[in-house]
């Protein structure tokens, strides 16, 4: 097994897990991916693999969207469009739609910073990693991600207690 | 020690504080209350933020209009083409051996063409594919991301290729056997007598035999059976047609869709040079303007507009390549598009191609009138 084949079996998951969270696309979350690993192709060596796989697919997807700021808002459009469409069959589906919806609202609200500190995180970089990944300075990264956690939940909250008074004004 | 602040509690839980830090926090919030409600809180933030990221991992699939995949010919006409030449060479090769090829024998034999198919060389199959190969080939230019950045204007040219009134639609064969062939018009192939040397070892009169058994007469069939269409492979700018001329040999018929470029020098340029450009048409400048065309409601105005009459000395020309594939330029009287005809033919069967082919397109035109 190559070196590449080893680091795309190891990370490959929780890059497109990760990048899909982040992007809210899985196919556009896997074009990255793959061009991350692209990339790693071509490094001689690399220190520590997770934390430069994560941070050049950050700045992949933070270079695409520079470069392409229309784009970028159309398919946010299209996103939320897709998101409205996912929300039409069977109660379960149109429940978890809702929160996927919710959800997504929520993290778009996070600060970029606080929001990579936790999609990071939660595919089980440690503080040193996402540290360097992100270019902060190690210890800052509890107070990011305690930040990040208390306003995604809060967020997610409010959405959700507006959705549920909206649904009480629809039923009465 | 003072009260632990909410990054030092969550560091705590995320295990990522040293052995001593964790001591400290562990001895701290044994004894004070307030930490220990915050350590409770953090903990209700960690497993309520992971639910939270957890319901994203069914994000949509194709939101971002990735790059098309690249169109290719279906397989099955490559095996069909292949397998009907196989068979009609086979007959040629059978019937030559039996010296009934004859011109002058108005009647010929058919054999059992399945029994003689295994005799012929495949070698003959690749040479002949070449045509269509070519025809494939405007399809496969441009990288992936340039496929993808014009993945909205392809897909509209597809679109509006599968519009009635712009397909050229022949009925199916009435005639047993008829896709077999068409029947050779030496006379006129006469009239060009290199080329007609360069192609001759391609030629060959033969039915496929396929639903023609005991004796046939190959004069007796019928000479105009439409041709049929065997693929639209999809480009920019342009229609393509795949005409089976006969088994195993195709032409293709590009139609350059003119009202794109149309609409690009009227959302463009100045109106007026509308006249001029739209009347020279090179064929260049119409494939660029077909990139650029950006919506698919221009193009629908600008269809509608009327054709722009042809302009008077450049009715026909014909191109040659060296691997003999020849061309035939024309501008089409009814819409004023410029068409290309191109196949392993000599001029005088390309321009009796292009005539049969005008008579489908009219008769479809017309049917289309009939009954919208």
């Amino acid at each position: 097994m190559t070196d590449v084949e080893r680091l795309f079996r190891t990370y490959n998951a929780a890059l497109v897990r990760y990048l899909t969270r982040r992007l809210g696309d899985r196919d556009w979350a896997e074009e990255v991916a793959q061009e991350t690993f692209v990339r790693a192709l071509r490094q001689t060596s690399i220190q520590n693999e997770r934390a430069w796989l994560f941070a050049v697919a950050t700045n992949l997807v933070r270079d695409e969207a520079r470069k392409d700021v229309r784009r970028r808002k159309h398919l946010a459009l299209l996103a939320e469009q897709e998101r409205e469409a996912m929300a039409e069959p069977e109660e379960t589906t149109l429940e978890r739609a809702q929160e996927a919806a919710m959800a997504r609202k929520a993290v778009d609200a996070l600060a970029e910073r606080d929001r990579l500190a936790l999609l990071m995180r939660e595919e089980g970089l440690d503080y040193s990693e996402i540290a360097e990944a992100l270019e902060l300075s190690p210890g800052s990264v509890g107070t990011t991600l305690s930040r990040a956690r208390r306003r995604l939940v809060e967020s997610y909250e409010a959405l959700q207690k507006s959705r549920e008074e909206r649904e009480k004004n629809a039923a009465s | 020690m003072q009260h632990l602040d909410e990054g030092t509690i969550h560091s705590w839980l995320d295990g990522a504080l040293s052995a001593e830090e964790a001591a400290q926090v562990e001895a701290h919030v044994k004894e004070c209350a307030q930490c220990q409600a915050a350590v409770a809180e953090a903990r209700g933030f960690i497993a309520a933020s992971s639910r939270i990221l957890t319901a994203l991992d069914n994000a949509p699939r194709g939101v971002i209009p990735t790059a098309a995949p690249k169109r290719r010919l279906d397989p099955m006409v490559w095996r069909i083409a292949a397998s009907v030449l196989v068979v009609a060479l086979g007959s040629v090769l059978v019937i030559r051996g039996r010296g009934v090829g004859d011109k002058t024998n108005a009647t010929i034999e058919l054999p059992d063409t399945a029994r003689v198919a295994p005799a012929a060389p495949t070698v003959t199959v690749l040479s002949n594919q070449k045509p269509v190969a070519a025809a494939q080939s405007p399809n496969e230019g441009g990288g992936k991301r340039e496929a993808g950045s014009a993945g909205q204007n392809r897909s509209q040219a597809g679109a509006m290729a599968s519009k009635p009134t712009r397909v050229a639609a022949p009925s199916p064969p009435a005639v047993a056997g008829g896709n077999a062939g068409i029947r050779q018009d030496l006379n006129k192939a006469a009239a060009a007598p290199q080329v007609a040397e360069q192609n001759a070892p391609r030629r060959f009169r033969a039915a496929t035999g396929r639903a023609v058994t005991g004796v046939a007469s190959v004069d007796a069939l019928p000479v105009e059976q439409p041709l049929r269409v065997v693929g639209k492979p999809r480009a920019l700018g342009e229609e393509l047609t795949l005409y089976e001329v006969a088994p195993g040999d195709t032409v293709m018929l590009a139609e350059q869709l003119k009202m794109e470029l149309q609409s690009v020098v009227v959302t463009g340029a100045g109106v007026s040079q509308q006249g001029t450009m739209a009347a020279a048409a090179p064929a260049p400048e119409a494939k660029r303007a077909a990139k650029l065309a950006p919506t698919q409601d221009t193009q629908r105005s600008a269809q509608t507009q009327p054709p722009v009459p042809a302009p008077p000395g450049a009715s026909v020309s014909f191109a040659q390549t060296p691997d003999g594939t020849a061309t035939l330029s024309w501008r089409d009287s009814a819409s004023g598009n410029v068409m290309r005809l191109s196949g392993r033919h000599t001029r005088a069967e390309l321009e009796e191609l292009r005539r049969r082919i005008e008579r489908a397109r009219a008769a479809a035109a017309d049917a289309v009138k009939k009954d919208p």
